[in-house]
């Protein structure tokens, strides 16, 4: 871009822009400028990226808390007019249903209309980038408020629409990451480097999850799991750093808020110390991770179906296009009618918030057994001492209410995700994972009401230990990570179950990954988004298989001594962004690569005296002005899967040439990957 | 430069931020809470609209008079577009027209500048594809004397229609040839040069009235280049078509789906009508889907994203 600059008098030459030049108390700006930089010099020794990541934490956790804040502000007036509306039938229903369409369809509304990309969790699309797919715009500065602001809707309305908080938040933080990264060259003032680009946004992500479960060690390894296919150990410095930041910031602000006296767990539970578990327990927590494993495959399936079938149906396909405001109100009337609590509501325990459901089903009593004789009574408003009475009817007990929850939560969830508004997808899962363990737990309290004998000792069975063993597991399984356990723990600040958690967590997953795609890995297979999928299970007949088998031989390359013409024939009728440039026809030799956009500046600008009969080469271009780059990597015939698939992960890359004794003999990029491990695994049939 | 300028709306809206939860926070028997925050917060806004007021002084209209300093200009601007950011620009710097175009105009300035940005720089380094920089007007000459409106959206669309100019309105060139004088052609803005002759003949279709278009008079490219570039263009007038059509296809739906949030597909098909317009009236060589061809023209589909299109089959508003 043109610049005019212009020079100080009595300066030492160094041209200054005009701006600058005649810009206001001039002496006044130089000295702040120059106390700028002193100051600058003398914080960035230890190196600028810590300052960026503390702010990045602290700025988060300021989000979160607010976001919290307004949420809770917003679910009290709601209680408030629920509770002031009176006994009449009708209005009761308007006052309960109306609340979460109007702030749906607006949340849905508002966050469309800034950008279609506010919709949904942004994990997947934050997987792609992160695994170095330019998507471009999705971490514009400028969905930041649309996302916000959709979010704060979608977690207002609570457990009616029960979903969370995770994907968009972690989305909002790798926003922030990014902005923050550009302000980080604009103060060093060096040129934008893109790796330290992609480790702030890794950090990012992790920093996201963590301030989200307020629970940095589970945070950071999620994020981890969930994100990225290669994480160094240097990013997870960085991330510990930032997240720790956020979660401390966090719970001050709580502090601060006086909602605590100190910093705590968020959900207090108490179970017993000494003898949480008995030996022969742990079979069920491990068959209660299998129950949970064989869930997660049917919730998964389930889910990606519909939301296939959602967007093939002409009726909600077409209203989804036109009008995703009145799909998303249409979708809340659904639930809330179902959620409705003098009617089937009821039977969902759905006057708890989502925070409270947690609450509820890590209680450490056995309902079973306390319901047994006595029948506690409903109470017109939640008692907030004993909030489990919600989950208790007198006819269908505990174990026909939470089998009830199951069985419509299950597509009422299913429902939920569908909806085009920025919503988390992990909170909700964690809940019903809790609720399968509850249920589990009760079971097994009434089975053995004295507790399994055990060496003689009687220890009471405890279905709050089932409850966070099942929200482990079904979590871990759906998302196919193993952090979740930690994030039990760290939720509730009691450790003491972590052998069983992390066997049933375990014993989840195997099941879960041998037979699904993760919920992220699904959508990011719906939206048709670009991924690398990962060998699944290093059988013998992926050993073989070498880049030679696979690889793109239909390579169109440039030889230095090319006419002119040729190479114009070729680029206009291939339209690849690199040709490999080599020596001759005949030797085929791999010098270089020369990017198309460049040739064709080169090509046009070129004088065109071969009218005059000289015939001139694809060289004379390149001395003249057409950059070639080197090669600095590329595969060989003898390469294996294996390799190959590491290399492409590990250093993030598109597409590599293979040659063979320096001779250029064809290409590997994704699509072959893809197809070479799909093949792989799925061998194709013998003609 | 655009991200100076969030920066500093970031940081006044970080003060007010920062000023709203203190005030949540409020508790009267622990002031040092709401203290430091409404501290903070204070700060940041007062120094954030103090930075935002120097940044608008002074207030600069600037109109060199003569080919002469054109001539001085272009050469300049040649390095600059060839060698990328010299080391005196390495931290991007904001055209000096920026200033008063940032003053009255800021709120109604199109958002699809950066795409002008991806084709008037053709040896850039293509990152600055990435993050929505505009890159404001072209600063240069001032034709004088031309008449076309000039605003933003009939040169980014005479700019992007580059290549076909030089091709079909050869002959049309005479008249306007005769007013060019002959400094050397440069290479790199050989592309945008040519584009005065577009402000000729596009501009008088222009139908300002579709767009939301701010009449202002724009600053032209040098005028002195074009009809040597014209000239060389000559040999490869094929290869621009050419290559349109087949990448007719390819980034058509990567593009246009990818692109999907911004506002350039409105802008872009209302571009394209225009452009038609403007087609038929020409020398018609292309069919019409090279319209909307030419506006992705050159453009890759992304520099490290060089997937055959299956794979950007990306649906941005589909749920998951």
């Amino acid at each position: 871009m043109e610049e005019l600059v212009g020079l100080r008098e009595g300066s030492s030459g160094h041209p200054v822009t005009l701006p600058e030049l005649w810009g206001p108390c001039p002496r006044m700006r130089r000295g702040i400028r120059g106390r700028l930089e002193w100051l600058k010099q003398k914080l960035f020794q230890v190196g600028e990226d810590w300052y960026f990541l503390m702010a990045l934490g602290v700025l988060m956790a300021l989000i979160s808390y607010t976001m919290s804040f307004i949420v809770g502000r917003v679910v009290g007036a709601h209680k408030w007019l629920y509770r002031e509306i009176g006994e009449g039938h009708l209005l009761r229903y308007l006052s309960w249903t109306v609340y979460p369409m109007a702030l749906v369809s607006f949340s849905s509304g508002f966050s469309q209309s800034i950008t279609p990309f506010s919709g949904g969790s942004g994990i997947p699309e934050l997987k792609t980038i992160l695994s170095g797919v330019v998507l471009e715009d999705y971490l514009d500065v400028k969905n930041f408020g649309a996302k916000v602001v959709g979010l704060t809707c979608t977690l207002a309305c609570g457990s009616t629409i029960f979903l969370g908080k995770v994907g968009p938040f972690v989305h909002l933080c790798v926003m922030i990451a990014a902005y923050l990264g550009r302000l980080r060259t604009k103060v060093i003032g060096e040129s934008e480097n893109k790796i330290l680009q992609n480790q702030m946004l890794v950090a990012a992500a992790a920093v996201g999850v963590a301030t989200v479960f307020a629970a940095p060690f589970s945070g950071v390894l999620f994020s981890i799991e969930v994100m990225s296919s290669h994480f160094t150990v240097w990013d997870y410095w960085r991330g510990f750093f930032a997240a720790t930041c956020g979660a401390f910031m966090f719970r001050l602000l709580a502090v601060f808020n006086s909602e605590q006296e100190t910093i705590t767990s968020l959900f207090k539970t108490s179970f017993p110390v000494d003898v949480p578990f008995d030996l022969p327990e742990i079979f069920f927590f491990v068959a209660l991770g299998a129950i949970c494993g064989v869930m997660s495959c049917a919730y998964l399936f389930c889910q990606r179906t519909f939301l296939g079938f959602v967007k093939t149906n002409p009726v909600t396909s077409k209203l989804l296009a036109t009008s995703k405001p009145l799909y998303s109100a249409l979708a809340a009337l659904v639930l809330a009618s179902i959620t409705y609590p003098p009617g089937v509501g009821r039977f969902l325990a759905s006057r708890l918030s989502m925070r409270e459901h947690l609450l509820t089903l890590f209680d450490n009593n056995s309902w079973a057994l306390t319901t047994r004789n006595v029948s506690p009574p409903w109470p017109s408003e939640p008692d907030p001492q004993n909030l489990w009475f919600e989950w208790y009817h007198p006819r269908f007990t505990i174990f026909g209410t939470l089998a009830f929850f199951l069985l419509m939560k299950f597509w009422m969830l299913i429902l939920a995700t569908t909806i085009p508004m920025p919503a988390g997808y992990f909170m909700p899962i964690f809940i019903y994972g809790a609720a399968i363990g509850r249920l589990l737990g009760e079971a097994l309290s009434v089975a053995f009401p004295e507790g399994i004998l055990a060496g003689g000792v009687i220890n009471p069975i405890m279905p709050g230990g089932y409850a966070l063993a099942g929200a482990a597991a079904f979590s871990g399984a759906v998302t196919h990570t193993i952090s979740t356990a930690l994030l039990a723990f760290e939720l509730t600040g009691q450790i003491v179950h972590a052998l069983p958690v992390l066997m049933a967590v375990l014993a989840a997953n195997a099941i879960a990954q041998s037979c699904q795609p993760s919920f992220y890995d699904g959508t990011i297979i719906v939206k048709k988004l670009p991924y690398l999928p990962r060998i699944r299970g290093r059988s013998l007949k992926s050993a073989g298989v070498t880049v030679e088998h696979f690889m793109n031989r239909a390579i169109t390359a440039l030889a230095k001594d090319m006419p002119l013409e040729e190479v114009a024939k070729v680029v206009t009728s291939t339209n690849t962004a690199q040709y490999p440039l080599v020596e001759s026809a005949e030797s085929q030799m791999l010098v270089g690569t020369v990017q198309r956009v460049q040739l064709i500046n080169a090509l046009q600008t070129e004088s065109p005296p071969r009218a005059l009969g000289h015939q001139r080469y694809f060289r004379d271009v390149l001395t003249g002005g057409c950059p070639m780059e080197p090669v600095t990597l590329h595969l060989s015939p003898e390469t294996s899967l294996h390799q190959a698939h590491n290399l492409f992960e590990l250093l993030n890359l598109q597409s590599l040439l293979v040659t063979s004794q320096g001779r250029v003999v064809g290409f590997v990029s994704w699509v072959e990957l893809k197809k070479a491990i799909s093949n792989v695994a799925n061998p194709p049939a013998p003609k | 430069m655009t991200d100076e300028k969030t920066f500093r709306i970031g940081f006044i809206i970080l003060g007010f931020f920062l000023l709203a939860l203190g005030t949540f926070l409020m508790s009267h028997d622990r002031p040092q809470v709401y203290g430091t925050f409404y501290a903070m917060g204070s700060v940041m806004l007062i120094g954030g609209v103090i930075w935002s007021m120097c940044q608008c002084y002074p207030k600069i209209s600037f109109v060199p008079a003569d080919s002469d300093f054109q001539g001085i200009l272009s050469p300049k601007s040649r390095d600059l577009l060839e060698n990328g950011l010299s080391a005196e620009m390495k931290s991007p710097q904001p055209p000096y027209t920026r200033l008063w175009d940032e003053a009255a105009y800021d709120q109604s300035l199109p958002d699809f500048s950066h795409i002008q940005m991806r084709v008037m720089g053709y040896s850039e380094d293509p990152r600055p594809l990435l993050t929505s920089e505009p890159s404001g007007p072209q600063p240069g000459a001032s034709c004088g004397g031309d008449g076309s409106p000039g605003d933003t959206q009939a040169w980014m669309e005479a700019s992007v229609v580059v290549h076909r100019s030089s091709d079909e309105d050869e002959g049309e060139r005479d008249p306007a040839q005769s007013q060019l004088g002959p400094p050397p052609c440069p290479q790199g803005p050989a592309p945008l040069a040519s584009f005065r002759d577009d402000l000729d003949v596009g501009a008088s279709e222009d139908s300002s009235s579709s767009l939301s278009s701010v009449q202002e008079e724009g600053p032209r490219a040098p005028v002195g280049e074009p009809w040597v570039c014209r000239y060389r263009l000559d040999g490869f007038q094929d290869f621009a078509l050419i290559d349109a059509t087949t990448l007719e296809d390819e980034p058509l739906e990567g593009q246009q789906q990818q692109k999907a949030a911004l506002p350039g597909p409105r802008q872009q098909s209302l571009r394209t009508e225009e452009e038609q317009e403007e087609e038929a009236s020409n020398t018609d060589i292309g069919e019409p889907e090279q319209e909307e061809e030419d506006l992705y023209y050159g453009l890759p589909d992304g520099p490290g994203d060089p997937l055959p299109d299956k794979e950007l089959d990306f649906e941005p508003d589909t749920q998951g």
